[in-house]
């Protein structure tokens, strides 16, 4: 029974009871949250970037800097432990923005969009989701639960 | 409302950085200079030699071999960077272990400046040529904090009210009477840094309002700011609530995707600067 970090483009599993994954500060970086009721087993992405084509090399070594590359190999790893796609509960959080208006720092958004797309393309619906505004936050998930606590503005909020 | 003079008199009463740094400024300075000027400013100052050698060992300068003293160092890295590595110690060494009122303790904050120092350099990569002092003044651009910090403990409600319509610069000033970058150019002042360095770290909110001499850097430490804050290096009280000078993408002629270019360019380079810093215990 442990705290495991999910660093920044870093993606962990577990089905170790009592097991906490835990990511900090998403600004406009996006955390997928995997869990199975089934096996009680959990998994948690943190990436940074939309696409792998900004960086192949970045990619090759760091899958889960990119939406494209890391979540298709968050859910292998799931898989790999037993999971079946039927029973995963998928929520989503992170992706801010800061007051921008020239564009340039969409990348909150943009990280959101290709994921729509990317699970979309593979039949996965959201479970919940806490995403956009001004706003960085912690995401927690229990892996015996699948309680997900999301901090921010110094309050914790349940997904 | 607290006093402006009460600031500015903490201000003076901050650690400076060691003189050693201010020495190896000037060796730099002159076009001269080679390794044994850079080893004889460091020569009286032992415990930054060591910091300095323990930098330039680490995974974030990735040298194939270790160097053994500071003239080996400069031959192999140069003068410039031997100058940022002793900027860095000298600067890690007044970070107080936490910031109160930022809600950041020292590993935040300084994951937040080693941040904006990587991805500056980064930004200047692909809008050439890089400023003077880019590296300094992106180090040192929230010193302010370090002031601004002391008169914002135990005031977490009257931060989260003054954020709740303001950016973080707006709170500070509804609560202190100036933002942290005013605080942070009284240091760099007092501290005798080059002024551009000063102008940066006043402007580096509102890039606009600096001085011709200072522009590009002021632009560059903005955006650089802006995009560590994106990322979540170093997540303040304020979280995301800072705003992007239009203005300053548009001199420099960045779009989203150079700002990811730059990102993906930069993170493995920010964690190996942020595993050099060793909390000083500065004071407090």
């Amino acid at each position: 029974m442990s705290q495991l970090v999910v660093g920044i483009s870093d993606m962990k599993v577990s089905r170790t009871p009592g097991d906490v994954l835990v990511t900090y500060a998403l600004g406009s970086c996006i955390a997928v949250i995997l869990w199975d009721p089934v096996l009680r087993a959990g998994g948690m992405i943190h990436y940074m970037l939309p696409l792998s084509k900004t960086s192949p090399e970045k990619a090759e070594l760091t899958p889960a800097m990119f939406a494209d590359t890391g979540v298709p190999m968050l859910f292998r790893m799931m898989y790999a432990m037993g999971c079946k796609k039927e029973d995963l509960v998928v929520k989503v959080a992170g992706g801010g923005q800061l007051y921008d208006d020239s564009g340039a720092f969409q990348i909150g958004h943009r990280n959101y969009v290709v994921l729509r797309k990317i699970f979309w393309k593979n039949d996965i619906l959201i479970t919940a989701e806490d995403v956009g505004g001004p706003v960085s936050r912690t995401v927690r998930l229990s892996v015996d639960t699948g309680e997900v606590v999301i901090r921010s503005k110094g309050e914790e909020v349940t997904l | 409302m607290i006093r402006q003079e009460t600031l500015l008199r903490e201000v003076r009463a901050l650690p400076t950085l060691s003189p050693s740094v201010a020495r190896l400024q000037q060796v730099l300075r002159d076009p001269r200079s080679d390794a044994r000027a850079v080893e004889a400013a460091l020569r009286l100052d032992p415990a930054m030699t060591g910091n300095v050698l323990r930098l330039a060992n680490s995974a974030a300068v990735g040298l194939r071999r270790k160097v053994g003293d500071v003239r080996e160092a400069a031959t192999l890295l140069g003068t410039k960077a031997v100058f940022e590595l002793a900027t860095q110690a000298s600067f890690a060494g007044v970070i107080p272990d936490v910031l109160p009122g930022y809600q950041i303790d020292a590993r935040a904050y300084w994951l937040h400046c080693a941040g904006v120092a990587v991805i500056s350099e980064e930004l200047a990569r692909v809008v050439r040529p890089a400023p003077a002092y880019l590296h300094t003044a992106s180090l040192l651009h929230d010193v302010g904090k370090l002031v601004a910090s002391l008169h914002l403990a135990d005031r977490d409600v009257e931060i989260r009210r003054a954020l709740a319509d303001r950016t973080l610069a707006e709170a500070e000033v509804e609560l202190l009477g100036m933002d942290h970058a005013e605080l942070g150019a009284a240091v760099a002042a007092h501290w005798q840094l080059p002024d551009e360095i000063a102008a940066a770290i006043r402007w580096h909110h509102a890039p606009d309002r600096a001085s011709e001499a200072a522009q590009r850097l002021t632009d560059l430490v903005h955006l650089a700011d802006g995009l560590a804050h994106s990322l979540g290096m170093g997540a303040d009280v304020g979280e995301l609530q800072r705003t992007i000078q239009s203005s300053a993408v548009q001199r420099l002629g960045i779009d989203v995707r150079h700002l990811e270019l730059v990102a993906a360019a930069s993170l493995g380079r920010v964690m190996e600067l942020q595993d050099t810093f060793t909390p000083a215990g500065g004071r407090r």
